[in-house]
């Protein structure tokens, strides 16, 4: 009779297992908040476009939304703040409160002149929401990355990772709105996007490379993106669907010197389906080793 | 001061799960959350094989990775004993704590249910008149007894005498001289979080 080769190994502390308590809700708020913390610098500074402020305050407010919805008790969700001393995830939370009443106090002085009648205050306002979209952009990143627990995360190529996906996600976001507004900045926005794609290609190549020379259970996260479940998802989501075929699509525009709308608009969508893929992925790919 | 810990003699461990059972008994948890489960390995070939067990439960560390990862602080380590507790009036039901912790000693506690479904048994209505519907939860070393100046329930049940529960401060207590003189080791050195649990070979 043949016997299996290890009936007892089924639990993960006797085995590999991933990560099971993070999934769609996490990578979603992830994805949202980058997305949109990106776009509020994009609509800031290099274009400046209330619309694409309006747009990324809603953006964070709904990842905040996304990730209350997935609280075990919603209602305590002011709590979360407690902790910022310890906790990258209070540090998220209060990053992501006090970049929304910056950007709504930025913008509402901007549009209906109160508070001051120079822009100073609003200027102000429009500074400090910045700053904290950039921690919001990388607390993700530092969440995932201070836990021990799970070694394929606990690197700081995770939190760059982060912080380059949101740009590149925002740049995304940010090419909708001025297609959408039928801007004539989109010049500007394709220049920023292939250099924003091919960095963040090379990130990603940086950190697999980082994998699959890790420990065991970091090449356990490798195998699991590269050969293993995750594989379509990752290959052909995020690399190919999410960065590949963007990257081409925003070099031919640029190279036929030519606007094509529908080109464009089809590489800011799936720049945006990567993006999601890529939290996702990341998540998914947290491997816990055996504890014997 | 002291520091309350457990030492786990692996080689007198025979996995029969009483530990499992009482600590169930004794908190009233669900069906689908064990405070202190044993696992087994197989280990080696034929005609050497062998299956080995692992009796677990929370490591109380004293670097919790749970406490720095809870965004409400409601998870805290008592000063008197080094006990790590969850506040069931902060817990935020985060989930963060249970992914952070290398060891899968905390729960999320969905709603009230027992063995035989919404029905609860007096243990489990017991138990779980301490437990908030959507907050985490995991083995407290038993404070309620512990405080009483009793043992820890998974301790006074196993039949072989395994679990040695006292004071890991305490040069003088049994817990320190076997882990020295026994070259005690902990789950997950790697993970850096000094578990009060330890384990003999």
């Amino acid at each position: 009779m043949r016997v299996p080769a290890n009936v007892f190994s089924q639990d993960y502390r006797v085995a590999f297992k991933q990560q099971q308590v993070w999934g769609v809700a996490h990578a979603l708020e992830f994805f949202l908040l980058g997305g949109g913390a990106g776009l509020y610098l994009f609509s800031t500074w290099f274009a400046r476009f209330s619309l694409g402020q309006v747009i990324a305050v809603g953006l964070v407010f709904a990842a905040g939304v996304s990730l209350m919805i997935d609280l075990g008790k919603p209602g305590r969700l002011w709590r979360s703040f407690a902790n910022f001393k310890k906790s990258w995830i209070s540090r998220g939370a209060l990053s992501v409160f006090v970049f929304l009443a910056a950007a709504v106090l930025a913008m509402g002085s901007r549009q209906l002149g109160v508070a001051t009648s120079d822009a100073s205050f609003a200027l102000s306002c429009e500074i400090a929401a910045s700053i904290f979209a950039i921690i919001a952009m990388l607390y993700p990143g530092f969440v995932l990355s201070s836990y021990a627990s799970i070694p394929a995360w606990n690197s700081p190529m995770i939190p760059l990772l982060f912080l380059i996906y949101s740009w590149t996600t925002g740049w995304a976001f940010f090419g909708l709105v001025l297609l959408a507004a039928g801007s004539e900045k989109l010049g500007l926005f394709l220049g920023l996007g292939i250099s924003l794609i091919a960095l963040t290609i090379l990130s990603l190549v940086i950190h697999l490379g980082a994998l699959s020379r890790g420990s065991l259970a970091v090449r356990e996260s490798f195998r699991e993106l590269t050969r293993g479940s995750l594989a379509g998802k990752f290959i052909g989501g995020v690399l190919g669907i999410g960065l590949v075929v963007p990257l081409l699509l925003v070099l031919w525009v640029t190279i036929a010197a030519v606007m094509i709308p529908a080109a464009i608009l089809l590489a800011a969508l799936l720049v945006l389906l990567g993006g999601f893929f890529f939290r996702y992925c990341v998540l998914k790919a947290g491997v816990y080793p055996p504890l014997f | 001061m002291a520091r309350l810990g457990m030492i786990i003699d692996l080689a007198r461990c025979v996995g029969c799960d009483a530990c499992t059972v009482a600590c169930q008994a004794e908190n009233g948890t669900p069906p689908g959350i064990q405070y202190a489960p044993v696992y087994r390995k197989e280990v080696g070939k034929f005609p050497q094989a062998k299956v080995i067990f692992l009796p677990t439960l929370c490591m109380h560390c004293a670097d919790a990775p749970c406490m720095k990862a809870c965004p409400t602080a409601a998870i805290h380590k008592r000063a008197q004993d080094g006990i790590v507790l969850v506040d069931q009036n902060k817990c935020c039901g985060s989930k963060a704590c249970i992914v952070a912790c290398p060891y899968g000693a905390l729960h999320f506690y969905e709603e009230r249910s027992g063995v035989y479904g919404t029905e609860l048994t007096p243990q489990e209505e017991r138990g779980q008149a301490a437990f908030t519907a959507g907050t985490a939860q995991k083995c407290t070393f038993c404070v309620h007894r512990v405080e009483r100046g009793l043992e820890p329930a998974c301790v006074i049940t196993c039949p072989t005498h395994c679990r040695i529960f006292g004071d890991l401060d305490d040069p003088q207590s049994e817990v320190s001289r076997l882990s020295r003189q026994r070259n005690a080791f902990t789950l997950r050195p790697d993970a850096g979080t000094d578990p009060s649990v330890r384990y003999l070979p």
